[in-house]
């Protein structure tokens, strides 16, 4: 991600962020919420359902804030289980919650308590539990559904559901907790604040509010020292900042210890993550191979600006730090992968990826001379690398000073070129996008011929049959390497003709000939994998229907050929008749 | 004359004996020595130090606002955007989870902060989705499950308790696993590929891997979507759900070719 986006990302996070605030802003202290009405909700025909149960009955019971459900066992006892299923066996779960406040000016947190435990139990087989929770949402919604804009009152320490279970001794939960309900709307909005109790089944409550705007405020037209003509303040400005039937939270000693407690767990693990987080970026290969901050990027930075005999010097040995590091990075990713075609895809992958982004970094800054330089680490190293001969010989790479000089000038030269030529680049760009890590891309990359070109023209000035052999190899891309293999036949057809005319014309009766052509066509198009993109499957087909021209038109030439030979041999006969 | 690489190559190759770098405990080991070996880098590095340091007071600030009672739009905002919360809900196992959670969140932001490229991969790994989520017999799914299992159960076990706060996570592990599937060089790939060569018989297909991470993706993709349920081990029960599926689908299939043809 470049700078820019990040700029842009972090920008509209930040205004996203403030809108809801300004929103919110503005409807604080215009109003608030009055309680209208408390609907119980009993869920009396779900409770007479589950009693028709021949084995188990349920006694749920509500009242003012109290909700409890009293579950038996009426079936028989059961000795085969361990333990055992005992007739009468039952269990009673209470949850208890503080009234809500009649009254919630806009913006003020509302605080509750609550209470959740077991009356009786004499379980013995089964394991009942019970949980409670409450949240602020639309006036119509029943206790257990929720809306996605519910906002749970939670605990101090993060919790919005209480439970007693088995698991946990059943023993009782109390706490406090808070939340703050949005400003309202036009007059006459309505929401709830639901409590939710279930145990075997489900009891609730849902205290439903309406909005109340606040009368606009009258402007302060009378003297200075004169009694504002207002009428008196509304309600809320004396209400207290925290609502509920509890006592401020700051009072309670177990609040405040619970709050240190959460604060010092929040830094704790704010501070193992982050330092998790640091060694997790520096010691992954996150950016890859081109990315390493020890590499490429403060390659860049060393040499910024370098200049005269000092300048040269650093550069020198900012330039063999950095190979030194990018090798140690290809070792690495060697011994991971093995010695394997797999390791060669991954090289190849990782400098493509790499140019690809120099090239687009360069169309958007300018070519500079620092990527220009940077690149030339990558370069380097495919200069050196060993390559194989169809017969499976080695070809040697360079030498690093050798290598590292080819790079250098191939590098400027292709600045110097794709400066005064854009399109260049974007072709380049979109290249890569369209075609990527294929044959067809290879051929098609105008970097990739480049490149390729200059440093065939240096290592043939060097050592001509070396060069011969890299381009043949494949070294500098596959446009040389066909224009070498060229090069090959027009020699042997100048140097032994007749043999050469007869290998062509055997050409076009090879079927193999034509499964190969074909097996390239659909290869070509696609990378390692067999994977291919849109425009590969386009290129592909328009390729195998040049394949099927090809072989068409070749039957056809074939045909004439023959007619051709056949006139040939005897006008021959003819002329040699004749001279007999 | 010797080639330079080549004698490097031989050096570092030499491997300490018994190792072989290609089956999972010792890939993971020689993982785990480069990342330490690397990973103290950040302790020497001004930025990444920075970085960690602005990361521990966001993390910090968030929660204790919400925890003073400042509950307000932006908060829930840019707690859900930072993922804040994680680690602070569900216990000792939520706290190891979130911590381990805010590394990897915070490792995608560390590398913005000291100019890495972190999504670098993720156009490659989304080109190669498709091929892996295509299912051509029962076969197939078998590793998506699996991956879709290991998503679900990873990330209840991140958030801890199930919500829309911390679902973040479960787009950033997605992102995540995709840009792995585009990287060769990748920890998982190379990870999943030493569990293959190692576990899994021969005529396992080559995309075994990428089927597995794909399944990954999914199934972080899906686990947002969890958030809605309110229910806090939904994730745990999805993933126990499709292991089940793929032992189920595995004991199936081997039966079936077990089976000697009349």
């Amino acid at each position: 991600m470049s700078k820019r986006a990040l700029r842009f990302f972090i920008y509209a996070a930040l205004f996203v962020s403030l809108l809801p605030n300004v929103t919110h802003a503005q409807g604080e202290q215009v109003g608030r919420w009055v309680l209208v009405e408390a609907i119980d909700y009993d869920f009396a025909e779900q409770w007479a359902e589950m009693n028709k149960s021949p084995v188990y009955s349920y006694e749920p019971s509500y009242s003012g804030g109290t909700y409890s459900v009293t579950w038996t066992y009426k079936g028989e006892s059961d000795n085969y289980y361990n333990p055992p299923v005992v007739h009468g066996e039952s269990l009673a779960i209470q949850a208890t919650w503080s009234a809500p406040p009649r009254e919630i000016p806009a913006g003020q947190q509302v605080s509750l308590s609550l209470s959740i435990g077991v009356l009786a139990n004499t379980q013995s087989f089964f394991a009942g539990s019970g949980s409670t929770s409450a949240y602020f949402d639309e006036a119509n919604m029943p206790p257990g559904s929720i809306s996605r804009n519910a906002l749970r009152f939670v605990s101090p320490d993060g919790r919005d559901s209480f439970e007693v279970t088995k698991q946990g001794n059943y023993a009782t939960v109390a706490e406090t907790v808070v939340a703050t309900p949005r400003a309202g709307g036009a007059e006459g909005d309505r929401m709830a604040l639901i409590v939710s109790f279930f145990s075997f089944g489900r009891l609730g409550t849902g205290y439903v509010y309406e909005w109340e705007p606040a009368p606009p405020p009258v402007p302060e037209t009378s003297p200075a020292g004169a009694a504002p003509a207002t009428t008196e303040p509304p309600a809320v400005r004396e209400e207290p900042p925290v609502v509920g039937d509890e006592p401020p939270a700051e009072a309670t000693p177990d609040r405040t210890a619970s709050t240190v407690s959460a604060l010092a767990k929040a830094i704790a693990i704010s501070l193992v993550s982050a330092s998790l987080a640091a060694v997790a970026t520096a010691g992954s290969r996150l950016g890859g191979l081109g990315a390493s901050p020890h590499s490429l990027v403060e390659l860049i930075d060393k040499i910024w600006g370098a200049g005269g005999e000092q300048g040269y010097q650093k550069l020198v040995n900012s330039l063999h730090q950095a190979l030194s590091r990018r090798m140690d990075d290809l070792y690495q990713t060697s011994a991971k992968l093995g010695h394997s075609k797999a390791t060669a895809t991954v090289l190849r992958r990782a400098n493509t990826l790499t140019k690809t982004v120099r090239t687009l970094k360069a169309m958007g800054r300018g070519m500079s001379m620092g990527l220009s330089w940077g690149g030339i680490g990558l370069d380097a190293l495919e200069n050196m690398q060993d390559l194989n001969r169809e017969d499976g010989s080695l070809i040697a790479g360079d030498g690093l000073l050798t290598a590292a000089g080819k790079s250098v000038m191939a590098n400027a030269v292709l600045t110097r070129v794709l400066e005064a030529n854009p399109a260049v680049a974007v072709m380049e760009a979109a290249t890569f996008a369209t075609l990527g890590d294929t044959q067809a891309g290879g051929i098609v990359s105008p970097v990739t011929s480049m490149k390729g070109a200059m440093n065939m023209a240096m290592d043939a000035a060097l050592d001509p049959r070396k060069a011969i052999d890299r381009a043949s190899a494949g070294a500098y891309g596959e446009n040389l390497k066909n224009t070498v293999e060229a090069a090959r036949l027009s020699q042997e057809a100048l140097d032994d003709p007749a043999k050469f005319f007869a290998e062509l014309g055997q050409v076009g009766n090879d079927a193999d000939f034509y499964r190969n052509m074909q097996e390239t066509a659909s290869t070509m198009w696609r990378d390692e994998d067999g994977n291919v993109g849109y425009v590969g499957a386009a290129g592909e087909a328009v390729t195998q229907m040049g394949v099927a021209i090809t072989q068409t038109a070749a039957e056809m030439a074939k045909a004439a050929g023959h007619v051709a030979g056949t006139l040939f041999e005897r006008a021959s006969l003819s002329i040699n008749r004749f001279f007999d | 004359m010797t080639n330079p690489l080549q004698t490097r190559f031989a050096a570092y190759n030499a491997a300490p004996s018994g190792e072989n770098p290609l089956l999972p405990v010792p890939y993971l080991l020689h993982s785990g020595r480069l990342l330490m070996r690397n990973g103290r880098l950040a302790f020497q590095d001004k930025r990444f130090l920075l970085g960690a340091a602005a990361l521990t007071v966001t993390w910090t600030i968030l929660p204790a606002l919400h925890i003073l009672g400042m509950d307000s739009s932006p908060i829930r905002l840019l707690t859900f955007l930072t993922f804040a919360h994680g680690g602070l809900s569900a216990g000792l196992l939520g706290a190891v989870g979130g911590v381990v959670g805010k590394a990897v969140y915070g490792s995608l932001i560390l590398s913005l902060m000291v100019g890495k490229r972190p999504l670098t991969g993720v156009g490659a790994g989304l080109q190669r989705l498709p091929a892996a989520l295509r299912v051509r017999g029962i076969g197939d799914t078998i590793p998506l499950l699996i991956g879709s299992g290991i998503a679900f159960l990873s990330f209840n076990f991140l958030v801890g308790r199930v919500s829309a706060q911390d679902s973040v996570i479960g787009i950033v592990a997605s992102l995540l696993v995709v840009q792995s599937m585009g990287r060769p060089t990748g920890f998982w790939r190379g990870f999943l590929q030493s569990v293959q060569r190692a576990y899994l018989p021969a005529e396992a297909e080559e995309r075994y891997p990428d089927r597995i991470l794909a399944g990954l993706a999914t199934g972080f993709a899906l686990s947002v979507l969890l958030a809605g349920t309110a229910i806090n081990v939904l994730g745990y029960l999805l993933g126990i759900g499709c292991a089940a599926a793929a032992i189920l689908l595995g004991i199936l299939l081997r039966r079936a070719k077990e089976v000697p043809a009349r």
